[in-house]
């Protein structure tokens, strides 16, 4: 064994130890998908209800020929959709591109422990949504949501925990401004994201 | 420096061996299919270089069933632990040395 031997046997070493543990298939593409979906969603309901926030009480809808609520909840449903879909729809792409299988030990385990949180806060939501608690499901989103990248990013970029923190902290400022919570989901779920697929496209390319 | 052979692991200087190893030191268990795809190589391969490491009591074994497929898991022992750090000590030197 010579040293040229053992510097390859290290490095060899470092980046199994790297893809063994670490699921990073995640695409900053997507990123930035799901923060422009997140905004024009944001500015399509803002231009069809009317909205406004007047200095006292609730937010206020000015078209009235719509109901606000049903607007809200099917754009809700169809942003979740098309991000989940490009997020998986990258990922797999991304995968298929480093060779890494997009179905490993590590992704398992980071899907276990970002589905519970997400689940939790699925379920918080509909049953909020049902009860008529409307103003509090984005601020729960983006905790519940937050929460889940933090558990997720144990097995994924060290990004992901501070993007996690981040969305928690947009989540308790939404719940404590509660009138203005899609304004904190917009930066959240919208420019945050778009933020963080940048720094991930730089520093990791795709 | 003086190169300090007695850490050197002649049972690690398989490169598969030493793969495995550095899967399962840092991973509480990994089963068969995901180390052979990670590794890229040959089943029968693969499983000639986990005998040798059980036989030295480097990994631990264990084998259940996913619905009728069998699954079998493989986690580090103390030993093997020990020894994969030691060689990585010994690949340090070597490389300190020569520099």
């Amino acid at each position: 064994m010579n040293q040229g031997d053992a510097l390859k046997d290290l490095s060899h070493i470092r980046s199994l130890m790297e893809k063994s543990t670490k699921f990073i298939s995640i695409s900053g593409l997507s990123g930035i998908l799901m923060g422009t979906y997140t905004i024009l969603s944001f500015l399509f309901l803002y231009n069809t209800l009317n909205i406004e926030w007047p200095n006292q009480g609730d937010i206020q809808f000015n078209n009235s020929s719509v109901d606000p609520k049903h607007y809200f909840v099917t754009t809700a449903v169809i942003l979740l959709i098309l991000s989940i879909t490009t997020a998986v729809y990258l990922g797999l792409k991304k995968a298929r591109k480093s060779k890494q299988s997009a179905w490993n030990a590590a992704s398992k385990a980071m899907l276990l422990s970002v589905l519970t949180p997400l689940l939790v806060g699925g379920i918080f939501a509909v049953m909020s949504c049902f009860k008529g608690y409307y103003h509090i499901i984005a601020p729960s989103f983006l905790i519940f949501y937050g929460l889940a990248l933090y558990s997720g990013s144990n097995f994924s970029f060290k990004e992901l925990r501070v993007l996690g923190i981040l969305q928690i902290i947009l989540g308790l400022l939404a719940y404590a401004f509660m009138p203005f919570g899609i304004l904190f989901f917009t930066a959240g779920f919208g420019l945050l994201h778009i933020l963080y697929g940048v720094i991930i496209l730089k520093k990791y390319g795709a | 420096m003086k190169l300090d052979l007695s850490l050197y692991d002649k049972v690690l200087e398989n490169r598969i061996r030493l793969q495995i190893m550095s899967v399962l030191v840092v991973n509480d268990d990994y089963d068969f299919n995901s180390l052979k795809e990670l590794l890229d190589v040959t089943d029968g391969n693969l499983a000639s270089n986990l005998k040798s490491l059980e036989k030295e009591q480097y990994i631990e074994v264990f084998k259940s069933f996913i619905g009728r497929k069998p699954n079998t898991k493989y986690r580090k022992t103390e030993k093997g632990t020990q020894a994969f750090q030691n060689h990585l000590k010994a690949l340090e030197m070597l490389i300190k040395q020569q520099n």
